[in-house]
């Protein structure tokens, strides 16, 4: 993937005229107000302040989901996307961040946001213990690694009954994320907004994170550990610690997810939503951010949609079977995935209309 | 002792099974340069196959002959036509493509035959032998066989063929064999070829102990991963003995480790997997490669 993505029409981050690696720490912030965000993205996030004034409850819960989703596939994008890394296994970690949250509120009666901080660090401390013996020789380990998660992590939760609830997961009456009084929303509007905010900031600073010299030191990692290394980054630190950080990110999806549906099972995050996630990941476009969110409203509204075209029976294999046939195809015909390709097409489409208008 | 014994045995048994699939594991991993985390659905698709050819009234005779070519041609098609296009664009897009083939090929499974677990036949009928104070299964005889047999004839084949010579140039050094005017895209449809038919004597031998389900060779996959680890992906020696060493001690971890039983048994390949890689990460029997730059 390293080559077909590298091939993709986005400068490098190694373009911007940023300053140099040794600059302060300060440095890595600075483009937090420094660099404009996009009209479109801007655009993007007013509507999704005012969406839940027209939408029913019920499809707020379904795009709470999205939201969710979206955050873990953001993880990944910058784990894949940014850093050459590939995980088959983060619906373990977004499953450890939801368990978690889940464990805090419901056993030490912990206040949600707190219990959230909770999954998210749990999520991270797991994600760098993974990382560990992934530095060694290949990337291919890492995959090895986190596919034997993802399949084993199931498997955990149905046995710990004490902890997990067993196959039956658990429950709580209602979601602890509740509309504060006075406010005049319904939980599901509050949950809704509360997850634009939340996924704004983090890929606010996940984009942040990927220009500075940190972004820098991520993309010479992906295109050649070797060079990098030679150019003094500190390979395995910067391995573990973007694993660390896209598997916080994917806690933090889960534990917000867990706790909105309040609920958590087993089944739900078993090795084949890992391998969806990965789906939404590389359908959408593992280096672009606008991929997170298309991959995850495809991953959660296509079984919907199939579902009602044939029947719920076989809806989830004919689902699982479109995320295959969509994974290769974007493998094949459109490595940057569709919002890479998008992007594409808009640029091309305005280069042409400038042209013209000169 | 003789339940020591025994559970010996029966590790052996079942570790052939993760034998052969980690075997189809490296052979892949040892042309192509990846992971194929779709062997295990690929297997499973074959005992599936297997299972309706059997219904179908055919004899076991014909059978196994039948699913070993008709796997042969699935994976060296697979290869040909899904793998191909994305080789030569780095580990990251195989691996994706393998976990893409394990989604679609999974789906299709339970597409065709459903969900639930069905019992499938022993092909080696249901008699038990005693041997001293060791009782053995005429499945577990009889698949043991089939499945040594199968790794006997792939070993041959890569030793004394002319084939094989060309398939180990291709995985020692593809520019060079392609030098000596080898066609590398031919061997490597041949190596999926060949893996996915080893991996279908995997799958059938597993099947009626295990129960045919889409989900049959899920488990088995990670234990033959972690036996490919654990004897080296580069060797397929390495592979095999990895495999039956694996069978061997998730046995007796769910015998006489208190709290791993059942599905717990997958905590020892990924300790396995976790502790190989941490301390010898080429394996076992693997050759540690120089990066150069």
């Amino acid at each position: 993937m390293a080559t077909a993505i590298s091939a993709a029409g986005r400068p490098a981050p190694a373009a911007q005229p940023s300053p140099s690696g040794n600059g302060p720490v300060l440095a890595e912030l600075r483009p937090l107000w420094r660099r404009p965000v996009s009209w479109a993205w801007t655009a993007l996030f007013a509507v999704g302040l005012v969406l839940p004034f027209f939408i029913s409850d019920f499809d707020l819960f379904k795009a709470s989901r999205v939201l969710t989703v979206a955050i873990a596939v953001a993880g990944l994008n910058l784990l894949i996307g940014r850093a050459g890394q590939i995980s088959a296994g983060h619906g373990a970690l977004y499953g450890l961040g939801a368990y978690t949250a889940m464990i805090f509120v419901r056993e030490l009666g912990w206040s949600w946001p707190l219990a959230v901080l909770a999954g998210v660090v749990f999520s991270g401390v797991a994600g760098w213990l993974i990382g560990l013996p992934a530095l060694r020789v290949t990337g291919l380990n890492l995959g090895l690694l986190t596919i034997a998660i993802a399949a084993i992590f199931p498997l955990l939760l149905s046995r710990f009954v004490d902890l997990t609830g067993g196959t039956v997961g658990l429950q709580l009456p209602g979601s602890p994320i509740s509309a504060p009084e006075g406010l005049g929303l319904t939980d599901e509007q509050f949950q809704f907004l509360l997850l634009v905010l939340v996924l704004t900031v983090v890929l606010v600073l996940l984009r942040n994170l990927t220009t500075g010299p940190f972004g820098r030191a991520l993309e010479a990692l992906r295109v050649n550990p070797l060079m990098a290394r030679s150019e003094g980054v500190d390979v395995n630190r910067l391995t573990l610690t973007v694993f660390a950080i896209s598997s916080a990110v994917a806690g933090l999806g889960g534990a917000l997810g867990g706790l909105v549906l309040a609920s958590t099972v087993p089944d739900s995050y078993s090795m084949f939503f890992s391998l969806t996630l990965l789906s939404a990941c590389v359908v959408g476009g593992s280096r672009t951010w606008a991929g997170a969110l298309i991959g995850a409203a495809f991953i959660v509204y296509l079984p919907d949609v199939i579902s009602q075209q044939i029947g719920s029976t076989t809806g989830g294999q004919w689902s699982q079977l479109v995320y295959a046939a969509a994974l290769l195809l974007t493998l094949f015909f459109l490595p940057t995935g569709v919002a890479g390709g998008l992007g594409r097409l808009v640029s091309r489409l305005a280069g042409r209309s400038r042209r013209r208008g000169a | 002792m003789t339940e020591f014994l025994q559970q010996t045995v029966s590790g052996l048994t079942t570790g052939l099974v993760y034998a052969a699939l980690a075997l189809a594991i490296a052979l892949v991993f040892q042309g192509t340069g990846t992971l194929n985390f779709a062997q295990g659905e690929f297997a499973t698709l074959a005992a599936f196959v297997s299972f309706a050819l059997s219904s179908a009234g055919l004899s076991w005779w014909l059978i196994v002959p039948v699913l070993v070519v008709l796997s042969f041609v699935f994976g060296a098609g697979v290869e040909r036509l899904l793998v191909r296009p994305v080789e030569g664009s780095g580990p990251l897009a195989l691996l994706t493509v393998t976990a893409a083939l394990l989604l679609g090929t999974n789906a299709v499974t339970a597409l065709i035959w459903g969900t639930d677990v069905r019992s499938m036949p022993s092909p080696f009928g249901d008699s038990v032998y005693r041997l001293g104070p060791l009782t053995f299964t005429a499945q577990a005889l009889g698949g043991g066989a089939l499945v040594v047999l199968a790794m006997l004839l792939c070993g041959l084949v890569f030793r004394f063929t002319p084939l094989g010579l060309r398939l180990r140039a291709v995985a020692d050094n593809p520019d060079s064999a392609k030098l000596l005017g080898i066609s590398t895209g031919v061997m490597l449809a041949v190596g999926w070829g060949i893996a996915a038919a080893v991996g279908a004597i995997a799958g059938l031998v597993a099947a009626p102990t295990l129960g045919l389900s889409p989900e049959l060779m899920t488990n088995p996959l990670l234990l033959a991963l972690a036996a490919a680890t654990l004897g080296g992906f580069s060797s397929r020696l390495g592979a095999v003995v990895g495999g039956l060493l694996i069978g061997v001690l998730s046995n007796l971890a769910s015998r006489y480790v208190p709290g791993i039983g059942g599905d717990l048994q997958l905590v020892v390949p990924f300790a396995v997997i976790f502790l190989v890689l941490l301390i010898r990460p080429q394996g076992l029997f693997g050759r540690a490669s120089t990066v150069r730059a």
